[in-house]
């Protein structure tokens, strides 16, 4: 009983450091995004049969 | 009693890390209607948002309000509201505050969600994958952000009353359409239409390309087609309207003196009017289109 309280406790402490840190941001968080363009790539190809069409 | 002040503080910190959300403001002033299946927002995910916020400030008049949102008792991240015309569009997100490695910029559309638990789990059981939890953006609603199997990124959105009325094409330097350029266009058309409530309608623009059209309310709301390019994997293009010919050869032209590339150069459309694709200075590619297509180009 008395190590799953210092368990608890110590987990505790350890969270709250974490959060005076900083919590998980929220907007786009902790989600693993990955590039969709940004190494610049170079697209042969055409855009011509894209776009708006109504 | 050392002990027991060590468990309060404790446990006011970890209460107190809880109840941090980010507020962001709503994508729509006032709204009682859900358009489930609606592209309502757009998000740019920028590696270099100054740079960024340069550019499409110059080149279609955009305005940029930088917030900073405290996500922790000695941290914040920065979101910044664009406007058009005195309107919100959309947002940016400095990529600095994302835990991505390499280069993550790229245009994010947001789709109407009724439902976004429901829609979450029909992410996960079409086969997309959800990135992170639902986020409870307070008052812009609950959002969830995902890929389909091909790896396109999107986001859904619950907002807390309703969601922007339709209205007619966005004025120039607007957002004028979305469109899905996927490897797999059948996948990716029962992928959408059970996650969102499509009616799906396919058109041959030509008799080597089938374009399809994802419906909601009866109305257009976003495009499928196959990957038309080589050189990029799966994505959502966000177009900006442009007025005419003139305008788009001036805005093109413009785009590698603010850092930007042309990815693809100026070309008339299968179905009228002009289009080109072109990156930011982040790297995200955004797609430019003549509006409406019997302009006299």
């Amino acid at each position: 009983m008395k190590l799953i309280k210092r368990v608890v406790f110590g987990t505790a402490l350890i969270a709250g450091a974490l959060c005076l840190s900083g919590c998980d941001p929220q907007v786009y968080g902790n989600v693993g995004i990955q590039s969709g363009w940004g190494s610049g790539p170079h697209l042969t190809g055409s855009i011509s049969v894209g776009g708006r069409i109504h | 009693m050392k002990r027991l002040g060590l468990w309060i503080v404790s446990l006011a910190l970890l209460t107190s890390c809880a109840q941090t959300q980010v507020d962001l403001p709503a994508v729509v002033d006032s709204a009682d209607t859900r358009l489930p299946g609606k592209i309502i927002w757009h998000d740019l995910i920028s590696a270099q948002p100054e740079a960024s916020q340069t550019f499409y400030q110059t080149l279609f008049g955009w305005q940029f309000e930088k917030l900073t949102l405290n996500t922790g008792f000695f941290s914040t991240s920065r979101y910044y509201l664009i406007r058009h015309n005195g309107e919100l569009i959309g947002g940016m997100v400095d990529q600095a505050d994302l835990n991505v490695k390499g280069n993550a910029s790229q245009w994010v559309p947001v789709f109407a969600s009724a439902d976004i638990d429901q829609s979450a789990a029909a992410v996960d059981a079409n086969g997309g994958e959800r990135l992170g939890p639902i986020f409870d953006l307070r008052q812009r609603g609950r959002m969830a952000v995902a890929q389909d199997g091909q790896g396109a990124l999107f986001a859904m959105l619950q907002t807390p009353e309703g969601d922007p009325a339709d209205a007619g094409p966005a004025a120039p330097g607007g957002f004028l359409w979305n469109e899905l350029w996927t490897t797999e266009v059948p996948a990716a058309r029962e992928f959408y239409a059970a996650v969102m409530p499509y009616q799906v309608e396919q058109k041959s623009l030509r008799e080597s390309v089938d374009y399809t059209l994802l419906k909601a309310q009866q109305k257009p709301r976003a495009g499928i087609l196959k990957k038309p390019v080589e050189g990029i994997g799966s994505n959502w293009i966000t177009y900006i309207r442009v007025a005419n010919a003139q305008s788009l050869e001036a805005i093109v032209a413009q785009v590698e003196g603010l850092g930007g590339r042309v990815l693809l150069p100026i070309e008339a459309r299968e179905a009228g009017g002009l289009a080109a694709l072109i990156a930011g200075p982040s790297g995200a590619g955004i797609a430019l289109q003549t509006w409406p297509v019997d302009n006299k180009e």
